[in-house]
């Protein structure tokens, strides 16, 4: 048995000696920053020894110390789990092997505070407070341990070269901070323009694909109108011709037809309100008559599944500041739903007016007693072809976009459309506009119409 | 006397099937396939009422339309504007340009006849 095995712990040691990760650009950045900046630390220190006449080996040592420490310091950050590790762990060796140095000058006042000064800018600039505390932390501990084993005497004050060369410290090592963030933040600038050219393009590609999408259905639609038109043709000259079986399949082109233009035209609808691009022709309507006209187109359409249907409107609902076209379209979508979704029940248009967060709001409501909903399918009516689900798609007819557009347009409108179902028993839609047009409604303020204002309302003027 | 009908259509297919429907209803329909061809048509033709599509080459049926009614020998001839549905501004840029009425694509074909017949009548009296 020739167990060649490496031991753990040393296999684990030689990955880390040649883990060769992409260098975080801020260790790259300290490394240039302490090779010369510690050289000139030599200096500075060297001088206060000699002042005080330290030994040549105590020069050695500091000048062997400065000089192989910024490459130590970057082969441990360059190691280190992330950028933020490596800093803390150099800039707390960093003011260790200062306190050291500071103890050993006697704490000469000079190159103590300008070597304590730099590092601290240093990990106040990296780390914050945090870093600055650990630094403050390491320098004390390290400074008081080596006075109390050197037995070095304090002697503070600095001579005329000690303080020339920790002015030269304090002024580099600074200065290299300053023209580093200046040019992060010109970086900063420099992002921003490329991010709004980028949205600029944006906006253009946004623009081009409205253009290609009006484009293309008007030409899916040429073709379209040639089929329906050609079958229908078709159907009045079997009809004349006592040709039944011919009609119905005729009937059936002309109905999938039909079927296609209209979601063509809702998915131009729904993309042109998408891209913003979709005005609104602001008129101030009385929403009364808006009601009765809307009833009038309604009313053979309730016909079609024997349903009842009411309409009735509160007392004092007057005028409304709205896109009257939009919204009628927004309300005969919906009781074109109610209709189709409910047979030999009831469907009712009610109008009435409350007042909530600070503004008169006029409420459509659009109930019926038809199939329902359940609360997963509630989840998807309002989002772009979630059809309350597939089967009822295919039974019921529709593009599974009306409901959507008709909420963005109320959106646009500064109102929403909101909606309460039980499976089985019926479903309830309100339309809520606000009576007066806010002074500059986008789609990006349009924000939703209180729904909870159900409650403690009545008193808004029920008939 | 059977009404003279100009349609102004450059799709062939729709061309053909809206002339064939019209002249089973009676109709006598004669054809121009460009805006410029239209505004010749009207005057050579002499026809009772236009049907005119809005996107056309050479001059779209706006420039034709506005031709025409600038006309004093053919301003009273009726134009009902064929419009595309989404581009809700056609209708109203349609109106603008003088035409009579207008009716969305693909057209109803008994609401179209019930216009066409309002407006001969209306230009008989």
């Amino acid at each position: 048995m020739t167990a060649v095995a490496v031991p753990e712990s040393e296999a684990r040691w030689r990955d880390w000696l040649r883990r060769k990760d992409p260098v975080h650009p801020t260790v790259l950045l300290d490394y240039r920053l302490r090779v010369p900046t510690w050289i000139l630390g030599a200096l500075m220190f060297a001088s206060a020894l000699i002042a005080r006449g330290s030994g040549w080996h105590m020069l050695t040592l500091t000048f062997a110390t400065c000089i192989a420490w910024p490459h130590l310091a970057w082969f441990v950050a360059s190691r280190s789990r992330n950028s933020k590790a490596a800093e803390l762990r150099n800039l707390v060796l960093d003011l260790v092997l200062i306190g050291m140095l500071s103890a050993l000058t006697g704490f000469s006042l000079w190159p103590t505070i300008a070597s304590f000064l730099c590092i601290n800018a240093g990990a106040l600039s990296v780390g914050g407070w945090r870093f600055a505390l650990y630094g403050l932390l390491a320098f004390t501990v390290a400074a008081a341990a080596t006075h109390v084993v050197s037995g070095v005497p304090i002697a503070s004050s600095s001579t005329v070269a000690e303080t020339a060369l920790s002015i030269g410290v304090l002024f580099i090592y600074t200065s290299m901070f300053g023209v580093h963030s200046y040019l992060q933040s010109r970086r900063m600038v420099a992002a921003r323009h490329a991010l709004l050219a980028q949205n600029r393009i944006a906006e253009e590609a946004n623009r081009a694909k409205s253009r290609f999408l009006a484009n293309m259905s008007h030409e899916l639609r040429t073709p379209l109108n040639a089929i329906i038109g050609y079958s229908e043709m078709l159907e009045e000259q079997a009809a004349d011709e006592h040709r039944s079986d011919l009609v119905a399949d005729l009937q059936r082109i002309r109905g999938a037809g039909r079927h296609l233009l209209g979601l063509i035209n809702d998915v131009l609808d729904l993309s042109k309100i998408e891209a913003g691009r979709t005005e609104l022709v602001w008129e101030t309507v009385d929403s009364r008559t808006l009601l009765d006209e809307v009833a009038d187109t309604a009313r053979p359409l309730m016909r079609k599944n024997a349903n009842a249907f009411t309409v009735d409107c509160a007392r004092g609902v007057g005028l409304i500041e709205c896109d009257g076209v939009r919204l009628k379209q927004v309300l005969l979508n919906l009781l074109a739903n109610a209709a189709k979704f409910t047979r030999e029940g009831r469907v009712r248009l009610r109008l009435r007016q409350e007042r909530a967060a600070g503004r008169d709001w006029q409420l459509f409501e659009i109930s019926d007693t038809g199939i329902g909903m359940t609360a997963e399918q509630m989840g998807r009516v309002f989002q772009a072809f979630g059809q309350a689900d597939a089967q009822i798609g295919r039974e019921y007819g529709g593009t599974g976009l009306g409901l959507v557009i008709s909420r963005r347009l109320c959106q646009l409108m500064g109102g929403d459309v909101t909606m309460a179902s039980t499976w089985g028993k019926g479903s309830t839609f309100t339309v809520r506009i606000p009576v007066e047009r806010r002074a500059e409604p986008s789609p990006g303020d349009a924000e939703p119409a209180p729904g909870d204002a159900e409650t403690g309302s009545a008193q808004a003027g029920h008939a | 006397m059977t009404a003279k009908l100009l349609l102004v259509e450059d799709n062939e297919l729709n061309r053909d099937m809206l002339s064939r429907r019209l002249a089973r209803r009676g109709y006598e329909v004669v054809f121009a396939q460009d805006g410029q061809a239209a505004v010749d048509a009207a005057a050579k033709l002499a026809p009772d009422l236009i049907l005119m599509d809005m996107s056309l080459p050479v001059i779209d049926g706006w420039e034709a339309t506005r031709r025409i009614k600038a006309d004093q020998g053919l301003r009273t001839i009726p134009v009902i504007a064929l419009t595309a549905h989404a581009m809700q501004g056609d209708a109203n840029r349609a109106l603008a340009a003088g035409c009579d009425e207008f009716e969305t694509k693909p057209v109803e074909f008994e609401r179209l006849l019930a216009k066409i017949e309002q407006l001969l009548a209306a230009r008989a009296r």
